[in-house]
């Protein structure tokens, strides 16, 4: 069932010839960066998203030009928020190659983020439901991550890792959903498929696998609340050497937390099986066909590394 | 409830729920009536079939056989079918709260003692995250059963709209979702 429910392939094909015209397309100043960004080993898990979604409320149909038109648009978009990310991050890496403002600096590369969000907008034509879901998106997004920033080294726990990870990761994903279904029945399941998809790569980051292209350690030394990291400060001296790392000189404090959070691993495990249960629960009650939103949890799920 | 058919609801607020759905439809087939005026193909089915509807919301007891035959079962099957839905609505949403409840039955006892007792920081900060849990699984219970009522209820209403003779994607029935059956 999962192979053949996520099998997209034409439509892949069809979305990275567009991801090459949108490039060729583009002031030929950018074509190179542009390359980098785009050409680079994407997972294309956000389109995946679409697809499925789309799949799953117009079961048997093609996919037609403007669902593929709305996976070039969640992938432009997604880009953005990573080449913003890998500069606020000092992310020398990305997908095995150098980050966009590594390789041509940090001008080129806020730059060609405005470049694709503009572009990204005109391409809409105008479409209103598109406009405000994008717009959305790029909201929700900004404000997630400033909320993130603001609540690092804070000792929240694990209720307050959904809200955070649901308005970063979840976003993006509910958003993907409402652009596959344009009904938005599927818009808690995109939800909570971002919040799995966000605490996987929370765990795998711990874990110390790079199969999601995350850097556990960047979390770590600047206070990130991961998921688990929200379930380990629950002990007071957890807490305490996560809120400050220099409290205890003669101590070094992040090896404590690394140590700390793979403990918690397990529970983690045990809560991105709950997290994945709410979405299956959604896909059945809201989908014509849930098969492809199925597998789509179960590929989502696989990433911790567990 | 009484034991007279005509008489009114005991419960004041279905009776006004009744009055409203009255007006909701006569002020439906009237606009209609006047769309149909306005160069809208006359004898519209949807028309008919909600005009048909509101007489019986009008007079209840003429459904039972002085009525057309099939405005009468029309009347008996929506009706049915929307009290089944919101009946299982309901009684799903109930269930899922008990489970929720029996779910988190320690936290009882545990607020309990918190009330009594010195609770260590590590205590006080696992009771309320597992509070702060249940408050919002509780959310989400009457958020998704709130969407599939929804749900249920605008496909029972599509079915109202479409003309029982109507090819399966006539408009306005010519999306897989208004195909979709309703599941009480």
């Amino acid at each position: 069932m999962a192979n053949d429910a996520l099998d997209f392939s034409v439509e892949m094909h069809a979305l990275t010839t567009a991801i090459e015209a949108w490039i060729g397309d583009c002031d030929p100043e950018l074509h190179e960066a542009l390359r980098w960004q785009f050409l680079a080993g994407s997972k294309y898990f956000r389109p995946m998203t679409i697809f499925s979604c789309r799949r799953a409320v117009h079961p048997g149909a093609t996919i037609p030009p403007e669902t593929i038109e709305a996976a070039l648009l969640i992938e432009l978009f997604h880009n953005v928020s990573l080449i913003v990310d890998d500069i606020v991050d000092h992310s020398d890496a990305r997908r095995g190659r150098l980050t966009l403002h590594r390789k041509f600096g940090q001008l080129h590369a806020f730059m060609t983020s405005g470049y694709i969000v503009a572009d990204g907008f005109r391409r809409t034509s105008g479409d209103p439901g598109l406009i405000e879901l994008l717009a959305e998106l790029l909201q929700r997004l900004a404000v997630a991550e400033c909320m993130q920033w603001r609540l690092r080294r804070r000792p929240a726990g694990y209720e307050d890792w959904r809200i955070i990870a649901g308005e970063d990761t979840g976003t993006m994903f509910e958003v993907a959903a409402c652009l596959g279904d344009r009904t938005q029945r599927l818009r808690k399941f995109g939800g909570l498929l971002g919040l799995l998809y966000h605490g996987c790569d929370d765990v795998a980051d711990v874990r110390g696998t790079t199969a999601l292209g995350g850097g556990g350690f960047d979390d770590l030394r600047d206070g990130i609340l991961t998921l688990p990291a929200a379930l380990a400060i629950s002990d007071p001296a957890v807490a305490l050497a996560f809120a400050d790392p220099s409290a205890n000189p003669g101590e070094d404090a992040l090896p404590f937390l690394a140590e700390a959070f793979r403990a918690r691993l397990p529970e983690a495990e045990a809560r991105l099986d709950q997290i994945a249960e709410e979405a299956r629960s959604e896909a059945r009650l809201f989908a014509d066909d849930p098969d492809p939103l199925l597998a789509l949890i179960e590929r989502t799920r696989v990433l911790s590394g567990a | 409830m009484s034991d007279t058919e005509d008489a009114a609801p005991e419960w004041p607020g279905g009776g006004l729920m009744w009055q409203a759905i009255l007006a909701a439809a006569q002020q439906f087939v009237a606009g209609g009536r006047q769309g149909a005026a306005a160069g809208m193909p006359p004898g519209d089915a949807t028309s008919d079939r909600l005009a048909l509807l509101a007489g019986l919301l009008k007079s209840p007891g003429a459904a039972a056989g002085t009525a057309d035959d099939n405005a009468g079962r029309l009347a008996v099957e929506f009706l049915g079918q929307a009290s089944l839905i919101a009946m299982a609505s309901g009684f799903r949403y109930w269930r899922r709260l008990m489970r929720l409840f029996d779910q988190h039955a320690a936290l009882g006892g545990r607020l309990g003692l918190a009330g009594t007792q010195a609770l260590s920081e590590e205590e006080q900060r696992l009771l309320a995250e597992e509070v702060r849990g249940l408050a919002r699984e509780v959310g989400d219970a009457a958020s998704q059963e709130g969407r599939r009522f929804a749900l249920e209820m605008e496909l029972l209403g599509l079915t109202l709209a479409t003309p029982p003779d109507a090819p399966p994607d006539a408009p306005p029935n010519n999306s897989p979702r208004r195909r979709k059956r309703v599941k009480a």
